[in-house]
């Protein structure tokens, strides 16, 4: 090939690499979501799990401790950071035990009637009525007034503070100047992520919006700021992870350049290449965003480990070309094995993509896009850019000495004998279990920050929630049934447990759509309203509050008037 | 004693020093109170009527005797709610910010503590040569000025008569103190409580 046609190619091939990588710094959308690499969910059970390990409440919750200073000073803080915190869009709540009523979840005042427990045994007539009518009205010229002042129109029988007594917990940390506090002197906090909690990245940003807001607060600097919880843990995984691929890739880069400097003795060799593994890299990473809205991290960066395979490519042209030889003609005697090897491994990396994994899925897209990419750039572009003569390291004088040096070197037959007893005795005097069957140990988390996290944990919770009993879209008739049988069966199975301290459970109903007009305590719409306007009139209540009051009631219990 | 006129407010001066000064009592203090509360909630305000004691230190009793006997004393940032055949209910002074404030200015009231009310509000205070006052306070902490907008307070040389707090709602409730307690009209109105309070006796 002429010089010419050549430095056209070069400059077309190069001109092809940079249109692709415009085209991925223009598309290419990282995901970190950890889900994606576990397998589609199936079974009602299985999508009960997913949906607690990614956007469940424990895989959101950050705990936070801060120590290092007088109480007085830590409840400041804590409290500083709770308002620093508590409007950012990051966070869905921020605890730190100062108890407000807009800590309750507003979504569920809507539910109240269905969640509290008022009205499995009271009937909502008017007598009832007519007395929690009257008992606000003493509450309103009492000093309490403020605080149930917001609450009263749309629920003027306070199943909320019920529901907020019901809920809290049997056994909660202590509180000091309004803030829970540790034996030891710490304040907590916690702190509910909008993000889910396998989401390395978005729980980084959380994470660091904490992290600055607490900073930013005056006198934080003589504190510590302690950090626990699963998405703290997905982040440090991912730093810690990074880390050492980065720390290994450096080194494995180095090598692998020094060792086909030392191989080819040119770096004209050497840039050209890695021009198929590049064209392999870029043409996958834009078949995955073709493919797919969002490419996860890891399939970036497993990928590229498994494209690496892609490297012998070139490397297998460059070795079996003997001096003299030309290029294509020595391609076209090696094609054949080459093409087997690229089919067969883009064979293996069809299984990921029968996995059905999502993540698994984006590998094998990208691994064979790449692999054929390489493959067939090695094959019909590669050989009319290389060097028309090359020279044959075999002659080369201190390479057949060292080939000589290493011929003579001693070959001694008790070695595999040594080296396999060396492997019995590993095996029988290695410290720890010979068989691990626990899966907590497959975590990259340091022990003393599981330690930490668990230890924090139990200050909250004498138990953990072991147990989750759902019962997934009952009738719609039934729904009223369902939830006081369950509430029952419940209380009962609790009754049994009391003798091993756990806590009580709480019944908590989803939001179903359900007409509780049936069996319950809840008179039909039109009486209700009816009755209610004349109580609430009886009482003094101004008619804007008391028709805003009920038209909640109709809309929330499920009225079809 | 006072000494600015109607039209010269001063700014926590001097004089509103000797004012407060001169209103403080030994603990414990009694004095009969008599409430009308104008709430957007209601139709008509409401009216309750019964005795405030201070009873030292952070510790006040609120007892009311009309129209339903109830107690509701503030100690060591506690609320406690006592009502006839109820159950006793309690609370923590920091869900009610309100509260807080309540307790703050009228502490500071009663035992003449002129630096306490300055640290929580802001202090304006005007008066008229026959020794009417008027003691305006704006509380100082953006949070709970969000709940209660100004408290004002009025009175004739060392006796307050009257206690305003405007809540940021629009919301206000009129307390009636001392001896003016017995003068609630059966149907007051924001208007008939404003003239009575700034009245002479």
């Amino acid at each position: 090939m002429r010089p010419g046609a050549r430095a056209t190619l070069l400059v077309l091939w190069l001109l092809a690499l940079a249109g692709l990588g415009w085209v991925v710094s223009q598309r290419l959308r990282v995901s970190t979501d950890l889900r994606s690499f576990m397998p589609a969910p199936t079974t009602p059970d299985q999508r009960l799990l997913m949906e607690q390990v990614g956007d469940g409440p424990g895989s959101r919750l950050l705990l936070l401790s801060i120590s290092g200073a007088p109480d007085a000073q830590l409840a400041g803080l804590s409290q500083g950071l709770v308002k620093a915190l508590q409007h950012d869009r990051r966070y869905s709540q921020v605890l730190n035990g100062n108890f407000d009523l807009a800590a309750l979840d507003s979504t569920l005042l809507p539910y109240r009637y269905l969640l509290s427990p008022t009205l499995d045994t009271q009937r909502l007539d008017e007598a009832y009525l007519r007395d929690q009518l009257q008992q606000r009205l003493d509450d309103l010229s009492s000093p309490a007034a403020s605080l149930l002042k917001g609450l009263l129109p749309r629920d003027p029988t306070l199943e909320m503070l019920k529901l907020a007594e019901r809920w809290a917990p049997a056994k909660s940390p202590e509180l000091r100047d309004g803030v829970w506090f540790t034996p030891r002197h710490e304040a907590l906090l916690l702190v509910q992520t909008l993000a889910a909690g396998f989401d390395p990245g978005a729980q980084q940003h959380a994470i660091d919006g904490i992290q600055h807001a607490f900073h930013a607060l005056p006198g934080s600097a003589a504190a510590k700021l302690e950090l626990s919880g699963p998405g703290y843990f997905s982040v440090v995984i991912g730093a810690q992870t990074r880390h050492q691929a980065d720390w290994i890739g450096r080194i494995s880069t180095v090598g692998f350049i020094t060792l086909l400097l030392l191989a080819y003795r040119s770096i004209t060799s050497l840039l050209l290449s890695a021009l198929p593994i590049a064209s392999a890299a870029l043409a996958g990473i834009a078949a995955l965003t073709v493919a797919f809205s969002e490419v996860h991290g890891i399939t970036l960066a497993f990928g590229f480990t498994l494209l690496g395979v892609a490297q012998e490519y070139p490397i297998r042209v460059l070795s079996h070309r003997r001096a003299g030889e030309d290029a294509l003609q020595s391609v076209r005697d090696l094609w054949p094995l080459l093409l087997t090897a690229i089919a067969s491994a883009c064979i293996a990396y069809l299984a990921f993509y029968a996995s059905g994994v999502n993540g698994l899925k984006q590998l094998a897209v990208f691994t064979i896009v790449g692999l054929l990419v390489a493959g067939f750039s090695t094959r019909y572009l590669l050989p009319y850019l290389l060097p028309q003569r090359v020279r044959d390291v075999a002659t080369m004088g201190w390479l057949i000495a060292a080939r000589r040096w290493v011929d003579h070197l001693p070959r001694p037959r008790w070695i595999p004998l040594l080296v396999a007893l060396a492997i019995v005795g590993m095996l029988a005097w290695a410290p720890g279990p010979f068989w691990q069957n626990n899966l907590a140990a497959l975590t990259p988390v340091p022990p003393a920050m599981l330690r930490m996290t668990r230890a924090c944990a139990r200050r909250w919770v004498r138990r953990t929630c072991a147990i989750c009993w759902c019962f997934r879209r009952p009738p719609r008739r039934a729904c009223w049934r369902c939830r006081n049988s369950c509430s029952r069966r419940l209380t009962c199975w609790w009754r049994s447990m009391r003798s091993t301290r756990s806590n009580c459970p709480r019944v908590i109903c989803p939001p179903s759509r359900c007409n509780a007009n049936g069996n319950s305590g809840y008179p039909i719409a039109p009486r209700l309203s009816r009755r209610c306007t004349e109580l609430c009139k009886a009482c003094h209540f101004a008619p804007t509050c008391s028709s805003r009051s009920l038209t909640t009631w109709k809309r929330r219990v499920g009225c079809r008037h | 004693m006072v000494t600015a006129s109607a039209s010269e407010p001063a700014v926590a001066s001097s004089s509103a020093q000797t004012l407060l000064a001169a209103l403080g009592q030994p603990a414990p203090a009694h004095t009969p109170f008599a409430e009308a509360r104008f709430l957007k909630l209601l139709d008509r305000p409401l009216v309750v009527s019964g005795q405030l004691s201070w009873l030292g230190g952070d510790k006040l009793e609120r007892r009311v005797d009309h129209p339903q006997r109830e107690t509701a004393t503030i100690a060591d940032g506690e609320v406690t709610q006592q009502r006839e055949g109820r159950h006793v209910r309690h609370f923590s002074l920091k869900r009610a910010p309100q509260l807080q404030v309540l307790l703050d200015s009228f502490v500071a009231l009663l035992s003449g503590d002129a630096a306490r009310l300055q640290q929580t509000f802001g202090i304006r205070q005007t008066g008229d040569a026959r020794g009417a006052w008027t003691l305006t306070l704006v509380p100082r902490d953006p949070r709970v000025a969000k709940a209660v907008a100004s408290i004002r307070i009025d009175g004739v040389r060392d006796q307050s008569r009257c206690m305003l707090m405007q809540e940021a709602d629009g919301d206000l409730a009129v307390d009636l103190l001392g001896p003016l307690a017995t003068r609630m009209p059966a149907e007051p109105t924001r208007e008939a409580l404003q003239t009575l309070c700034q009245g002479m006796p």
